[in-house]
């Protein structure tokens, strides 16, 4: 059991080619992407989109996602009063599945990206398995938060009929797609080959000598 | 130990190569070509590599009839609302030139990019770069397109759309007689398509490919 870093190989991660790499930074000889052991600065990205992503999280569940007018007058709806919405009106797995889309979906994410960087950062050696398959998870999951901004997006557009009825996005639409740019970024600059270094550090120090044939 | 600069220039033949897993660093041998169709981290369990024997030739079909589709998809409205006698539709570009024209651009942006820019862009490089592949000659300009095709692919989300409209579809029924449109048909089509074409290929074996007629 090695890894890469520790014979000095790097993998590319456009093209998939195992390479030489004598320095911390150079080029894959096949297709001449940036090539490293390990994602530059990971942790502190990571983090930074992070903090901002759940900034936005506030204003984009407070905030009106979709202004609706009528001859009775203006109504504003957040997501969440959206989704009450859907349900008192019965139509309770449509109501479900925006509620797990855009309010579960980047909640559970930024939490699992935060236990992942906080386990990370502790050099934890706990449950890699798991927490890999976390990972997993939240770079599946994440594009589906997405939902809510084209459901306005499709009603905004159809629904305008002059002073019927018309339907606007709100400010909210706004910050909660910045919401999932950066929750999409913050999972992309995590490394999860930092999940799995402390236990290969741990071997190294606890014997097996590992500098062989050159 | 074979080093890593001789691990790509065997071209037939099963052949035993190093590879470094994605999620976890380990490094572990793969046999070219591989038995089966997804080869797994024997540490992690990621997906270390996807293989079909066919894969390019399998791609760049699926490829040209997704890209059918998405035109047929893009060139008639994706539903029609009758309420009260006004018939009211749109189409996938008028919902972003909607959006645009509403004090709303970066949301406009956002789903131009992601419904839009992106799944073009990723149909139209991969037959740039996998059409004359099959006619035997190098594209020009492949490596720098393929690392293009490599940053889009996560922020295509034609399937995240399409649910979208069904959420919209479902909202308006209560107010409106909702007359689904030939768009709408032709992304149902489409989302499979899109995952069978994006499923197969492994850009080590475009690599390879573009290797061979180096």
């Amino acid at each position: 059991m090695t890894t890469a870093r520790r014979m000095r190989l790097a993998g590319c991660h456009e093209c998939g080619q195992l390479s030489r790499l004598p320095q911390q930074h150079g080029h894959c000889p096949r297709c001449g992407a940036a090539l490293h052991f390990r994602k530059p600065a990971s942790l502190a990205r990571t983090w930074a989109y992070l903090i901002a992503a759940m900034i936005l999280y506030i204003p984009a569940n407070t905030l009106p996602m979709m202004i609706t007018g009528s001859i009775v007058g203006t109504q504003s709806d957040t997501i969440l009063s959206g989704v009450v919405y859907l349900w008192t009106s019965g139509d309770w797995p449509i109501a479900a599945l925006v509620f797990f889309a855009s309010i579960m979906v980047p909640l559970l994410k930024m939490i699992a990206i935060l236990l992942l960087l906080i386990t990370c950062q502790r050099r934890s050696r706990w449950q890699p398995q798991q927490r890999i398959k976390l990972y997993r998870l939240v770079e599946f999951v994440g594009r589906w938060s997405m939902l809510d901004i084209y459901v306005v997006t499709i009603l905004a557009a159809l629904v305008q009929v002059q002073s019927l009825a018309s339907i606007a996005a709100g400010p909210a639409a706004v910050a909660f797609a910045v919401v999932v740019v950066l929750t999409m970024l913050s999972a992309m600059s995590f490394d999860p080959r930092l999940i799995w270094d402390p236990l290969d550090d741990g071997q190294e120090q606890t014997g097996e000598p590992h500098e062989s044939e050159h | 130990m074979p080093s890593a600069s001789d691990s790509a220039s065997a071209p037939a033949g099963a052949s035993f190569e190093l590879i470094a897993c994605h999620e976890c660093d380990q490094l572990q041998q793969l046999r070219y070509p591989p038995a089966s169709r997804i080869v797994r981290c024997c540490r992690c369990g990621g997906v270390v590599y996807r293989y079909h024997p066919d894969a390019l030739n399998r791609t760049l079909a699926l490829t040209v009839a997704a890209l059918l589709l998405f035109i047929v998809a893009n060139a008639f409205p994706i539903v029609a609302i009758d309420m009260q006698g006004n018939v009211l539709s749109t189409s996938m570009l008028g919902a972003i030139e909607h959006l645009w024209s509403t004090h709303v651009p970066v949301v406009a942006i956002m789903v131009a990019l992601t419904t839009l820019v992106v799944p073009t862009l990723t149909m139209l490089l991969l037959v740039y770069v996998l059409a004359p592949l099959q006619l035997g000659y190098r594209p020009p300009g492949a490596p720098a397109l393929l690392r293009l095709l490599h940053l889009s692919r996560p922020w295509g989300m034609i399937e995240v759309y399409l649910l979208g409209i069904l959420v919209s579809i479902v909202k308006l029924m209560a107010y409106a007689s909702v007359i689904p449109g030939a768009s709408l048909w032709a992304l149902i089509l489409l989302i499979p398509l899109m995952a069978a074409m994006m499923g197969t290929l492994h850009p080590d074996q475009i690599w390879r490919r573009l290797e061979q007629l180096a």
